[in-house]
């Protein structure tokens, strides 16, 4: 009984370790170093500080990469893209001028060949999906060697290649 | 003595006014470092004192109470005055301790910390901080503390740090609640159950 009434009480011993502190010398060199670490931090970039100066370097290459990425997949057509109708005349008609402009260097070439020439283009739009789509233009010349020119504007094919695909 | 003049450090601490401390905060904000080297007298005590009994570890507390200090510093402006100045740094501190374990805990298996603490590179903080056991406290005393310690390691963070924050560090269990993040009812039954293992786990040196 005296053993148990000589023993502290569990919160009195929890209260003891309230005093269990260093001396004032460790209070001295921690309050130094803080105020050391707290003025040196001061010239530290902040967090998005951080990120300013490697993204002048990084936006641009970004930036350039996601316009090469867009001008590439808005010149292939996707093959999950939906199925456009065939009797749209504003597409076609925009795609005859695409087509015009495409052909315009040969025509500037025929040109130079003081040929007669009429240029109808037509444009026949079945399916993105489908690989029988095709934009055909047809050169008819004043004279006998009338040519035919066939460019299938599916994935097969670069505009690159347009030169490649005209037979005479 | 010390013991005296610590308490009254103590109490000090505790009643100065909030809007003093807010008007000290708005001060360090605006450049005057004097106010945060106040601000870090105030409370550098109770934060230490708070840290150390969640980590058992001079070293690893003297660091951790420079980074809250660091850490607050930064972010005074995010204090919106919301709760008071010492529940938020009390949370910076508390987090960093809590966060602190589960590092050190994750890789204990792969390194060799225990044994690179015992010579820390910290010496002359180490020294400094190992208290006066002869001339302060009783040799039983100093028995007790470490009995104390061992079953306070036995709990988990989270029982420890609420433990810690209430039964040595007074605070109510509203304030422990926005520390931990949690609600009053949490922090009771932490409380209760962490008392409960302790008082079994510290049977023969305590009052049943």
């Amino acid at each position: 009984m005296n053993t148990n009434q000589s023993k502290p009480s569990l919160e009195a011993l929890l209260q003891s370790k309230k005093y269990d502190l260093p001396s004032d010398d460790f209070w001295n060199v921690l309050q130094d170093r803080v105020k050391g670490k707290a003025l040196a931090s001061l010239s530290e970039p902040s967090f998005p500080q951080r990120f300013i100066k490697p993204s002048f370097v990084f936006l641009p290459v970004l930036a350039l990469a996601f316009f090469y990425s867009l001008s590439f997949y808005s010149d292939t057509p996707s093959l999950s893209s939906p199925t456009i109708s065939i009797a749209d005349t504003s597409i076609t008609a925009n795609l005859q001028e695409k087509g015009s402009s495409q052909d315009f260097k040969i025509i500037q070439d025929l040109e130079s060949l003081d040929h007669d020439y009429t240029n109808t283009t037509s444009v026949v739009f079945l399916s993105l999906n489908d690989k029988s789509s095709y934009a055909e233009t047809n050169l008819e010349l004043s004279h006998e060697n009338s040519f035919e020119i066939q460019y299938l504007s599916n994935f097969d094919h670069l505009q690159d290649d347009l030169l490649s695909q005209y037979t005479f | 003595m010390q013991i005296a003049a610590k308490d009254n450090n103590v109490v000090t601490e505790v009643s100065l006014h909030p809007d003093e401390v807010y008007d000290l905060v708005t001060l360090a904000l605006d450049g005057d470092f004097s106010a945060f080297d106040k601000i870090m007298s105030l409370y550098k005590e109770r934060l230490y004192s708070v840290i150390y009994n969640i980590t058992f570890n001079h070293n690893d507390a003297a660091d951790l109470t420079q980074e809250t200090f660091v850490k607050a510093f930064r972010s005074l402006s995010k204090f919106k005055r919301k709760s008071s100045f010492f529940t938020w740094i009390y949370r910076i501190g508390v987090n960093m301790a809590l966060s602190h374990l589960k590092k050190k805990k994750a890789r204990k298996f792969f390194s060799f910390d225990q044994l690179i603490n015992g010579e820390s590179h910290h010496k002359e903080i180490s020294n400094l901080a190992t208290p006066e056991k002869s001339s302060v406290k009783s040799t039983l005393l100093n028995e007790l503390h470490e009995k104390l310690n061992e079953a306070l390691s036995e709990l988990s963070d989270k029982h420890r740090t609420i433990v810690v924050l209430f039964e040595i560090d007074g605070l109510s269990h509203k304030e422990i609640a926005t520390i931990m993040k949690c609600t009053e009812g949490t922090v009771r039954s932490r409380l209760h159950y962490a008392k409960l293992q302790l008082q079994s786990l510290l049977g023969d040196y305590i009052k049943n």
